[in-house]
């Protein structure tokens, strides 16, 4: 497969590089883990299979040998050659097709699979372009030519109920849960978090989405020593305004973790385009897992 | 556990954090973790500078949560640990200004950096980089006022309490006082990608 387009960003993806936190290697992979899984499925890959996100449409392929693909994530208007492409389904190209993708109607990010899956020389088993620290594969540029794996399954539709994360809202609901460092936040800013619109701001990338909207003030200044942190860990920083941490985010942080974004919507705000609006609802408190330690503390 | 754990956090939807009093060692909780018979359900393990973060499936988490206030952590000696020596020169931009900081002479620097047992603390900031610890207090020095665009990789470089070598090149702040003479400690395409452990002990060897 040759790339002709990338548009503003094509890279390759996969479940990315869990269990390496320790040693500073982020985990990285598809940034709407659903939409990666949902085309893998549809080719007969395995659903953490490689594939090849790409962010606001653009991306242009030539086939150079007879492959099924599949496309889902961000809805792009596609073509193979002058003939529509449909999303969420399998589509057959011979040697030499040309497919082609537009501006997505809403969501950031598509997934491009084939059958077989893509075929790049893996780094610590994974094969995902990591944009925080360079491991894994460098972005794609027109001219690459993308080797495709011979291990191919059984094409075909999923039979299980399929959940988008890109959505055509110009609102999103995210549940969250409390801490681990909400009580370096006032009062003030807490409910604040939680009552506030916010809204998306242009600083999205695979990292992180800076969330904007009124400042939530610290009732600490001491320096919160490094620690390790969660996938979707909501991170303020003095500036005050809250950072949420995407799939390749850092293993550690430096800065007060206010709350963490349940894992179902963590694909939902990837998939949130600059100038949505975001509130929070916090998850229902759940049971201590520790009991005897626990009590006393906090 | 003869060290309190003074707070455990749940995280999010699968995470536990763990916390230590300071001056403790998050090593010799995360190396209990790791041998606790539910350790296979968690997928992260990230000992940070008073923290230990664990990542897995709820009921691992759970299990381990409640046996963590009965531990029995391994000694820092018990956990082994092998002596890395690596060579270095000492050629680094930043040689003199760091003994001119410091009062000594640039000898001086050199051989108090080299005459020093340190042990792999931590990692993080970029893959691979070790967070040497035990660098001697006269070398403690702040990070330059304006970091560098590009720092090559295999820099020797001290800043505070720690001593690194840069894993890749990056822009970075820190003293530069050397580089690394030997084979990298950090190479992602080797099984393991990393030559030095947390906890092992690690000597710089001056080659000139």
């Amino acid at each position: 497969m040759e790339v002709l387009t990338t548009g503003p960003q094509a890279t390759v993806q996969d479940g990315g590089r869990p269990g390496c936190g320790h040693l500073g290697v982020p985990r990285a992979g598809a940034m709407d883990r659903l939409a990666l899984a949902q085309a893998n499925r549809l080719v007969g890959n395995r659903p953490d299979a490689a594939a090849i996100e790409f962010l606001l449409g653009g991306l242009a392929v030539r086939f150079t040998e007879p492959v099924g693909f599949s496309l889902a994530g961000a809805p792009v208007p596609a073509y193979l050659g002058t003939v529509p492409v449909p999303r969420n389904t399998w589509t057959y190209a011979r040697a030499n097709d040309v497919l082609t993708t537009g501006r997505p109607a809403y969501g950031l990010w598509t997934y491009l699979a084939v059958a077989g899956a893509i075929a790049v020389p893996p780094v610590l088993s994974s094969r995902s372009t990591d944009s925080l620290s360079g491991l894994g594969p460098p972005p794609l540029r027109p001219g690459d030519v993308i080797p495709i794996g011979s291990c191919r399954g059984t094409p075909g539709t999923p039979s299980d109920v399929f959940v988008e994360n890109a959505s055509a809202s110009a609102r999103l609901d995210l549940e969250i849960h409390w801490g681990p460092r909400d009580d370096w936040f006032t009062d003030e800013a807490r409910r604040t978090f939680v009552t506030a619109t916010w809204l998306v701001s242009t600083e999205v990338n695979r990292i992180a989405a800076r969330l904007t909207g009124p400042r939530l003030d610290q009732r600490r200044h001491d320096q919160l020593p490094t620690e390790g942190v969660h996938p979707g860990s909501i991170q303020v920083p003095p500036s005050g305004q809250p950072l949420v941490f995407l799939a390749n985010h850092p293993p550690t942080g430096g800065y007060p973790v206010i709350g963490v974004v349940s894992e179902p919507d963590l694909g939902r705000m990837a998939q949130a385009a600059p100038g949505t609006m975001v509130t929070m609802r916090v998850a229902r408190p759940r049971a201590d897992l520790t009991g005897r330690v626990r009590r006393g503390f906090r | 556990m003869d060290e309190a754990v003074t707070a455990v956090r749940r995280v999010g939807d699968r995470g536990l954090l763990v916390e230590l009093p300071p001056r403790s060692d998050p090593h010799r909780l995360a190396a209990w973790v790791r041998d606790h018979p539910c350790a296979p359900g968690l997928t992260e393990v990230i000992p940070a500078a008073r923290t230990v973060f664990l990542l897995g499936d709820i009921t691992a988490l759970r299990r381990i949560a409640q046996a963590i206030g009965a531990a029995k952590l391994p000694d820092a000696d018990e956990l082994g640990g092998k002596t890395v020596v690596v060579p270095v020169r000492y050629d680094g931009p930043d040689l003199a200004a760091v003994a001119e900081r410091t009062g000594l002479s640039v000898r001086e620097v050199v051989e108090r950096h080299s005459g020093t047992e340190y042990r792999v603390a931590f990692f993080g900031f970029a893959p691979g980089q070790a967070f040497f610890a035990a660098l001697p207090d006269v070398l403690h020095v702040p990070r330059r006022p304006s970091p560098r665009m590009k720092v090559p990789s295999g820099s020797l470089a001290i800043a505070n309490e720690f001593t690194v070598i840069y894993p890749l090149d990056s822009p970075g702040g820190w003293n530069l006082i050397g580089t690394r003479a030997g084979p990298p400690l950090w190479d992602a395409r080797a099984q393991p990608p990393n030559s030095v452990d947390v906890g092992d002990r690690v000597v710089f060897y001056e080659v000139r």
